[in-house]
């Protein structure tokens, strides 16, 4: 083969900087120099592995958007630069840990949820059959999503108590 | 203000208003106020976004009151945004440093937060900021209970009333009630006709059979029968009531085909009629209907729920009615016999009542996660075996054979739980249904020792008799109630087609218009979501016979721009003018008679291909169609095959290589013979030798009208006077083909691309070249006089 093809670039912890403006926009310095306004960041696995493979973007429209490159992972970064990172990626990603839940109820074609989150006691209502709106990521995990668009997961169905457990197993058989 | 006037204007709670009072700011200049629910690190909070005139200010409430935060000056803003992320969402601004963000909301508010974006962004245009109650318009939940609604219907299962849907559907069978009465008739007698047995039964017992019969009192009846028939001896009466069992067994047979007939002549009558209803006012319905409901289910509701309605009349001649009469019936027939035995009789009802319930909502659900499980191990079998040689290939044996054991394991697990609770359920039930009739054995059998007066071996065999005829019809009833929702939904999902008015309205005084083909577009927005602008601002003018190009990304407007003109929704801004009349001032019928379409797609009918030509013009005479599809570079290969014209071609124009169907849609619009012609990707699916042929066939298309050409590869522009340039909704650049290359714009970017993609003679310039020395061996001066007139 005559050349390789370009792969992705990984980013050392020694390659970028992360910083806020005094506007509160996050930015970044290369190790070259480059000052990237306006920095984005993606994770690459959400759901499996969501602290690793942090992707770095810049571009405010998704026709301008490109990658500087990925952050292999989170742990190797200093402590503030971890920080600005997690808040980051808190501001993109906004799920609901579910820990029990209460009561699962069924109405009209809708399941109606009532569960203990890390975000509180919620309430939402999902599309019965609609076997895309509850999807099993593999190891238990499950990702609900209500029908509005909130996302909420299940770290382990086997993990949550019994109780939990058969109230979620009548209606999500698959 | 003490009440919301909807919910992007809502009432401040008082620690706001004070604060922005403290601020300053009266109510009275406040747009737009309305809560969200996120802080911006994604914690449940009560957060305000308040809009004047003049700013754009966000509050933070809790317990101590409301505290400022981020606030921008609306002189300062550039741009706002709903900026959508993974569960939750941004407002955010654009000022002189860049994006801003103003607010956070989750996802279950942002509707609400895209319509706030989105007058913001209107009133930095200069549109006034007004919020409505029309603006909380959800069409998913219901506006009443504020209920989710069921997929693809705006009537609430919760709310509808049911009655209003009866009283709907009954009218439906007004013109056959001669046959609804006579069945409702048949319906009672039918009943009756039951409950004779056991009374014969009693009869037999007590005075036929009994060792004593002959000194016992006859009942009134039996004993009116008898002397009709002369009969004396108890032989002749056990005869007499064999016959008379005989003949009500048959009388019912009778009544019941009766019944079954009627109801379904009256059934498939009145779905018929609602069928044709139905699919007549679809057709009608304006083509953003179509946007908002997939054709799927509309199909569905043309196909089935219209056929299930036909259950209603079941369900009133052997489901529900019945049942409903005939425990009536039983329980009035008991209570006459024996008031205390029938009162005992009614404790299992609970029980079996119990049943069913366990059944709807612990056995069913077991079933469903076998058939789950069921059907997707054929997926996962299919998918295994149909791919062999790739899992082959990877040596990947081992790994589908564990994804397979997997699944059988699942499944395994799945039929072991319908077993276990079926085995253990149904036993259980049965019992429970047995109940009433122990209870009867042990207290009829203890009145019977007792010698108790009025209670004899008869009553107690005629009470066994009713009994089977009471608990079966209670278990139907208890899923009455789901019948009722379902029927309502789905009589509901008919009727919301049937009341449905066509958004595109014909205006009263619209005429008709000889169209020369001069379009003009005048400031034109337009969205299929009003609050997403899909085009934002359109004014260009096409002259007649002119051939325009456009060319653009996908998603920046080409495509809504020939929806509008061929009037298949209004602009929500600016008005299209077609010879200087308004697009909505000329009758419908005269305007898409005179625009042709040829799609990406081309949509071919069952029927013969000579029939496909002639579908606009059905009178075309055989020579006209010829012509035709002779310019349509498709008479050649017609004529080629076995049945040639008189080839039947299947579902969508199935027997046909794609570009054999778009030539003959071609034909198809020839024939037809418009003054406008809208080419939408009519080469994208196609290989580029078939491309050719196509482009021949449209040069004898477009000649002579004004054509609109969307195209997706730029060779398909080579003979275009005018390219239009979209891009996110707008117009960039206008020119031919060479004062765009010229301008090194975005045109000019979009050819180098395809030119490198394409190495072949696929780029513009190469075939430009190519098509100059055709067009110029075939029509010199036509093609200069042609430029001349057209170019502004």
């Amino acid at each position: 083969m005559a050349d390789k093809y370009e792969g992705i670039r990984i980013l050392g912890p020694a390659d970028i900087r992360f910083h806020y403006n005094d506007l509160g926009q996050l930015r970044a310095t290369l190790a070259d120099g480059t000052e990237l306004d306006e920095v984005l960041v993606y994770r690459t696995r959400p759901i499996s592995d969501p602290d690793r493979y942090i992707s770095i973007r810049v571009g405010a429209t998704a026709t301008e958007q490109r990658e500087i490159g990925l952050i292999r992972t989170l742990a190797a970064l200093g402590p503030d630069q971890r920080r600005l990172l997690k808040e980051a990626l808190d501001r993109r990603y906004f799920i609901h840990l579910i820990s029990e839940i209460h009561s699962l109820t069924e109405e009209f074609g809708y399941l109606y949820w009532d569960c203990e989150t890390d975000k509180g006691r919620r309430q939402f209502p999902t599309a019965r059959w609609d076997q895309s709106k509850c999807v099993h990521a593999g190891n238990g995990c499950h990702i609900i999503t209500d029908v509005d668009g909130n996302r909420y997961q299940i770290a382990d169905i086997e993990k949550l108590d019994p109780e939990s457990r058969a109230r979620f197993r009548r209606y999500i058989y698959w | 203000m003490t009440e919301d006037v909807c919910s992007l204007l809502r009432v401040m709670p008082e620690p706001l208003r004070a604060e922005l009072a403290r601020q300053g700011i009266s109510e009275s200049q406040v747009l737009l106020a309305t809560d969200s629910d996120l802080d911006f690190n994604g914690n449940y909070a009560e957060h305000w976004l308040v809009i004047t005139a003049e700013s754009v200010l966000t509050f933070a409430l809790d317990a101590d009151g409301a505290h400022a935060g981020p606030r921008f000056e609306v002189k300062d803003l550039e741009k706002a945004e709903a900026d959508a992320r993974v569960g939750s969402g941004f407002v955010r601004v654009k000022t002189a440093a860049g994006w801003l963000y103003v607010i956070r909301f989750s996802n279950a508010q942002a509707n609400k937060f895209t319509k706030a974006a989105s007058k913001l962004r209107l009133m930095l245009r200069g549109v006034p900021l007004v919020c409505t109650p029309a603006d909380d318009a959800d069409i998913r939940r219901c506006l009443k209970c504020k209920r989710m609604l069921p997929e693809g219907t705006s009537a609430c299962p919760r709310c509808i009333s049911k009655r209003h849907v009866f009283g709907r559907f009954a009218r439906l069978m007004m013109p056959y009630w001669p046959y609804a009465a006579t069945a409702i008739v048949l319906v009672i007698i039918s009943i009756g006709l039951n409950l004779v047995p056991p009374i014969l039964t009693k009869t037999l017992v007590d005075n036929v059979l009994h060792e004593q019969a002959a000194e016992r009192p006859l009942p009134r009846w039996f004993a009116l029968v008898t002397r009709a028939f002369d009969a004396r001896a108890p032989i002749d009466w056990l005869l007499l009531l064999v016959v008379i069992l005989v003949f009500t067994q048959v009388l019912q047979i009778l009544v019941g085909i009766l019944k079954g007939r009627l109801s379904t002549i009256i059934g498939n009558r009145v779905s018929y009629d609602l069928r044709l209803k139905v699919y007549e006012h679809l057709q009608a319905l304006s083509v953003r209907y179509y946007d908002k409901n997939q054709v799927g289910s509309l199909m569905t509701r043309v196909a089935h729920d219209v056929e299930d309605l036909q259950g209603f009349i079941w369900q009133m001649t052997s489901g529900f009615l019945f049942n409903i009469l005939i425990i009536v019936g039983v329980l009035i027939v008991l209570f006459t016999m024996n008031t205390h035995l029938a009162f005992l009789v009614l404790i299992p009802v609970p029980f079996v009542l119990g049943s069913t319930y366990v059944f709807w909502h612990y056995i069913l659900p077991k079933h469903y996660r076998y058939w789950d499980s069921r059907s997707k191990i054929a997926n996962v079998l299919f998918a295994a075996l149909g791919g062999v040689r790739v899992v082959k290939a990877f040596a990947q044996e081992q790994r589908e054979f564990e994804r397979v054991r997997s699944y059988c394991d699942r499944l395994r697990g799945a039929r072991l739980g319908v077993d276990i609770a079926s085995t253990t359920f149904y036993p259980i039930v049965g019992f429970v249904f047995s109940l009433g009739g122990l209870i009867v054995w042990y207290v009829g059998g203890r009145d019977i020792l007792d010698k108790v007066e009025g209670f004899s071996l008869g009553t107690l065999m005629a009470f066994f008799g009713y009994l089977g005829m009471f608990y079966g019809p209670l278990n139907t009833l208890m899923s009455l109630s789901q019948w009722l929702t379902s029927f309502t939904t789905q009589a509901n999902r008919v009727f919301e087609v049937l009341d449905t008015e066509p958004e595109i309205q014909e205006a009263p005084d619209a005429v008709p218009l000889d169209v020369r083909g001069a379009i003009k577009f005048e400031g034109v927005v337009f969205g299929y979501d009003p609050y997403v602008p899909v085009l934002k601002g359109i004014d260009v003018e096409i002259h007649p016979g002119e051939m325009i190009g456009i060319v653009g990304q996908s998603g920046s407007g080409k495509t809504s721009f020939v929806n509008l003109l061929c009037r298949f929704y209004d602009p929500t801004e600016g008005r299209i003018l077609i010879d200087g009349v308004d697009l909505r001032k000329i009758k419908l019928s005269s305007v898409r008679s005179q625009i042709g379409l040829v799609l990406q797609e081309a949509q071919l009918f069952t029927g013969t291909i000579q029939e496909n030509i002639a579908y606009g013009r059905p009178d075309a005479s055989l020579a006209e169609i010829f012509d035709a599809a002779k310019a349509a570079n498709a008479h050649d290969f017609i004529v080629r095959m076995p049945d040639a014209y008189d080839t039947r071609l299947g579902e969508r124009g199935a027997g046909l290589s794609g570009g054999e169907r778009q030539r003959i849609s071609i034909a198809r619009a020839l024939l037809f013979n418009p003054k406008v012609l809208i080419l939408d990707e009519a080469t994208s699916n196609v290989d580029t030798v078939t491309e050719r042929e196509i482009q021949k066939a449209l040069d004898a298309l477009t000649k002579g009208r004004t054509t609109i050409a969307i195209a997706h590869r730029l060779s398909t522009l080579r003979n275009a006077d005018r390219i239009f340039v979209f891009e996110e909704g707008k117009v960039v650049e206008v020119g031919t083909h060479e004062e765009l290359l010229a301008r090194d714009g975005l045109y000019a970017k979009m050819v180098k691309i395809q030119t490198q993609l394409t190495k072949d003679k696929e780029s513009v310039d190469d075939v430009r070249a190519l098509a100059a020395e055709e067009s110029d061996a075939k029509s010199k001066g036509q093609g200069a006089g042609k430029a001349d007139e057209k170019r502004p």
